[in-house]
């Protein structure tokens, strides 16, 4: 090959042809309602995106006072438990078909690390409410900080932090992570159902 | 509610429940459509 570019874009070719990247079809055994758990989760993060860019350019004093801001607030609210409700369901569903065979491991662990780096997200979620719930979460929250020696990186009284772990680093970290596990799981196809016992598999 | 070591609100437990209903749908119910297009991947 000639040159860096030229290298970089065969590989990709070679790791996700077209018709892998964007399939038209899939395997018959995914014509269940289980294997619709991930794109629900994926769709209420859209939802959550969309609900978040629209409270973040009107702000705190827009979604505690007006109509509408209460609208978008309480969507953004909905859009996470329904986001968390399918992640669960998600999680449910692949570790019971042990979802990890077939080379899938990093499938498995970017979505289990997808998972935790939700946790925080939500959490700073309620952080960032700007009302006496979201000061009592701080208040109690910092005492586990502290517990877990961590309370001087992240301080939960510290709005200003909060709120941009919520707005830009939490959200950023989960969309790059759900884009490489999206990829692999593109790249090593759904994973089959677990054969009968003495079929081997 | 509380039994023993355990404690927990009914809007949790109702939650839980639902989401252990849908489970179960979820893995008897199929798509609706025709065939299926196995790939084979």
């Amino acid at each position: 090959m000639s040159n860096l570019t030229a290298r970089l874009r065969a590989s990709l070719v070679a790791a996700l042809p077209p018709e892998q990247l964007l399939p038209d079809s899939q395997p018959e055994y995914v014509r269940s309602y289980v294997y619709v758990f991930g794109a629900t989760t994926l769709a209420s993060f859209g939802f959550l995106i969309i609900s978040g860019i629209v409270l973040a350019l009107f702000g705190p004093g827009w979604w505690h006072v007006s109509r509408i801001g209460h609208f978008f607030n309480s969507i953004h609210f909905w859009s996470v438990q329904a986001f968390f409700f399918f992640m669960v369901l998600h999680l449910w569903a692949q570790f019971f078909m042990a979802a990890w065979r077939g080379g899938r491991g990093i499938t498995w662990l970017t979505g289990a690390v997808t998972f935790v780096v939700s946790l925080g997200a939500a959490f700073t979620g309620y952080l960032s409410q700007q009302n006496f719930d979201s000061q009592w979460i701080a208040v109690q929250g910092k005492d586990a900080m502290n517990a877990i020696g961590i309370g001087a990186y992240f301080n939960l009284l510290n709005f200003g932090q909060m709120y941009t772990y919520h707005v830009f680093l939490l959200p950023v970290a989960v969309a790059a992570l759900t884009t490489v596990h999206l990829l692999q799981v593109r790249r090593r196809g759904v994973v089959p159902p677990i054969p009968p016992r003495g079929l081997g598999g | 509610m509380h039994w023993g070591i355990f404690l927990i609100s009914v809007p949790n437990l109702i939650v839980i429940g639902v989401m252990v209903a849908v489970f179960a749908l979820g893995i008897a119910l199929r798509l609706p459509g025709h065939g299926g297009g196995a790939s084979g991947r």
